[in-house]
């Protein structure tokens, strides 16, 4: 892997089945054929199985910010769990270098019968900070989130807003190398979003690298220098943001003329 | 420049770098996850603690009907309890102590994993951590039933035995087992949901013909039964360990201890390998 380059997914191919009861025979199956050595099934598509991701190949230099847009179910999610290091390819090989945090659903690990101050701890270590990291940072993670005096409450009598705010913040105070966010600077008020995007400005600039999935046109736009549009699991475009942010908007368009008729 | 570590995610057999370093980052990946095993466990404990004042009492509660039951079942001649060297209320107590680290261990450790709910699947960490901090609840049950079991021995004017500080070390083989099963039950249970069902079923079965309870008796079918049953001997052995400081099976015992490893090394590895599998399917 070349030395300013962070990211390198090639060829990369992921299945997933459709059917629960088939799903978890060929669980059964893999992992015994895994555990024995043998060759996977990974070339074909078993009955009920589809490609979620097929073939999709891109590179990411350090301190790049790389959109990835596409409709629902084009494999973003997928994508990025990939990236996460969640579960593993059939096909292709990703390298990572650096340490990976995931700004995805806000407050996971959070537990309702804890307070706000409990639960920054929790889920702080469980996205991969030290109890030392998080002493540092208590402080800005709480003025971040702006819960005020429900730092000692009980994170059930939360609004939803506040639930969200306090998880987005200690999440976006991990600091890791490299980013991966999904779709979460929609949450919150108007005045937490701006708030939120600001902060992912500042993490742009300071030359962190972003993975920056998203169904908001203009974000991505302004967060993101390349992008990459992802079709039913393929890559279609990729380039610089502009350009692929036409392409996938003409496609839309086009998809939406083709039901009219 | 600070070298860092390449991380490579691909569809290769976890064989290819060699079982040393499976090995190698099987340790790791829970030497890593000390502080994370502890929060989860804090968490649950918290949790648990804020839910009910009757959360606390059912460890007390759980054991004194059980025996309670055994009492009764030996009264009414159904089951013979036959001689014991303490009064009842300490046999019955210390047995299902002991037999509670299994049953009521692998039962918690089993959901260990899917009740963890979407943090399995939406972040990256070793989920060994989750099964791990499942154990911390039965050992903390477990010393809180020793605190009992050592007010009632005063209750009665008696001690235990002089050996019984050695008990740490003789309840490790069936916490390993517990362990190990407890790694494949939890995988189990997220492709078949009914697993921990089963586990309690059998649990509860097993409890009646396992002379836990109640002494072993001379003849009949629980002789043999209980002859070759490892998890007796890793339970009786503790037992007497606190009650005389003897040991009267000592070889089954060593060997019930090899298995309790095995198993465990066993289960662990299965675990590590199956564990990017199960995440796909949570």
């Amino acid at each position: 892997m070349d030395k300013d380059i962070v990211i390198e997914v090639n060829h990369v191919c992921k299945k997933f089945c459709k059917n629960p009861g088939k799903m978890i025979q060929y669980g059964f199956s893999d992992i015994r054929k895994k555990l024995f050595g043998l060759k996977l099934s990974s070339d074909k598509l078993r009955e009920q199985e589809f490609w979620a991701l097929d073939n999709v190949s891109f590179k990411v230099k350090k301190g790049e910010s790389l959109g990835i847009i596409g409709l629902n179910g084009s494999g973003k999610s997928t994508l990025l769990k990939l990236m996460n290091g969640i579960f593993m390819p059939n096909k292709g090989k990703i390298s990572i270098k650096g340490k990976v945090g995931a700004l995805i659903a806000a407050g996971v690990g959070f537990h309702p019968m804890l307070t706000g101050r409990e639960n920054i701890y929790i889920n702080g270590v469980i996205l991969g900070m030290t109890k030392k990291e998080i002493d540092k940072k208590f402080d800005e993670i709480v003025e971040f989130a702006d819960i005020g005096d429900f730092l000692d409450t009980q994170v059930k009598n939360y609004s939803s807003g506040m639930y969200v705010r306090l998880g987005f913040s200690v999440a976006i105070h991990c600091e890791p190398d490299i980013l991966l966010v999904d779709e979460i600077l929609s949450v919150g008020d108007i005045e937490f979003q701006n708030k939120s995007i600001n902060k992912m400005y500042e993490i742009v600039k300071s030359g962190k690298t972003v993975i920056f999935v998203s169904h908001n046109i203009s974000t991505v736009l302004s967060l993101t220098k390349k992008a990459i549009y992802l079709d039913k699991g393929q890559i279609k475009v990729q380039g610089k943001t502009s350009q692929v942010i036409e392409k996938y908007a003409v496609e839309g368009r086009l998809k939406d003329e083709k039901k009219k008729v | 420049m600070k070298q860092q570590e390449i991380k490579i995610y691909s569809s290769e057999s976890p064989y290819k770098q060699g079982l040393t370093n499976i090995f190698k980052n099987m340790l790791r990946n829970i030497i890593n996850s000390r502080e994370l095993i502890w929060q989860i466990f804090i968490r649950n404990f918290k949790a648990r603690y804020k839910q009910s004042l009757l959360g606390w009492t059912w460890i007390f509660l759980i054991p004194i009907m059980t025996m309670g039951t055994f009492l009764l079942l030996n009264i009414s001649g159904v089951i013979r309890i036959g001689e014991i060297p303490v009064p009842y209320p300490i046999f019955g107590l210390l047995g299902f102590s002991l037999w509670q680290i299994f049953s009521h261990g692998l039962s918690v450790l089993t959901t260990g994993i899917t009740s963890a709910g979407i943090l399995s699947n939406q972040i990256n960490f070793p989920r060994e951590a989750l099964v791990l901090s499942s154990l911390g609840q039965v050992i903390v049950d477990f010393l809180i039933r020793l605190v009992l079991l050592f007010i009632t021995y005063l209750l009665y004017g008696l001690f235990p035995s002089t050996w019984f500080w050695l008990l740490p070390l003789f309840v490790l083989p069936i916490l390993l087992l517990t362990l190990g099963l407890g790694f494949l039950s939890s995988l189990l249970h997220v492709f078949l949901r009914d697993t921990q069902n089963f586990i309690n079923v059998a649990m509860d079965f097993f409890l009646f013909l396992m002379p836990i309870m109640y002494t072993i008796p001379e003849k009949g079918f629980l002789v043999k039964f209980n002859k070759y049953n490892p998890i007796f001997f890793l339970i009786d052995t503790p037992r007497e360990i606190v009650i005389s400081g003897t040991i009267t099976y000592p070889f089954e015992f060593f060997l019930s201890t090899i298995l309790a490893v095995i198993v465990f090394i066993i289960g662990w590895f299965i675990f590590y390998v199956a564990q990017s599998d199960l995440a796909e399917r949570i």
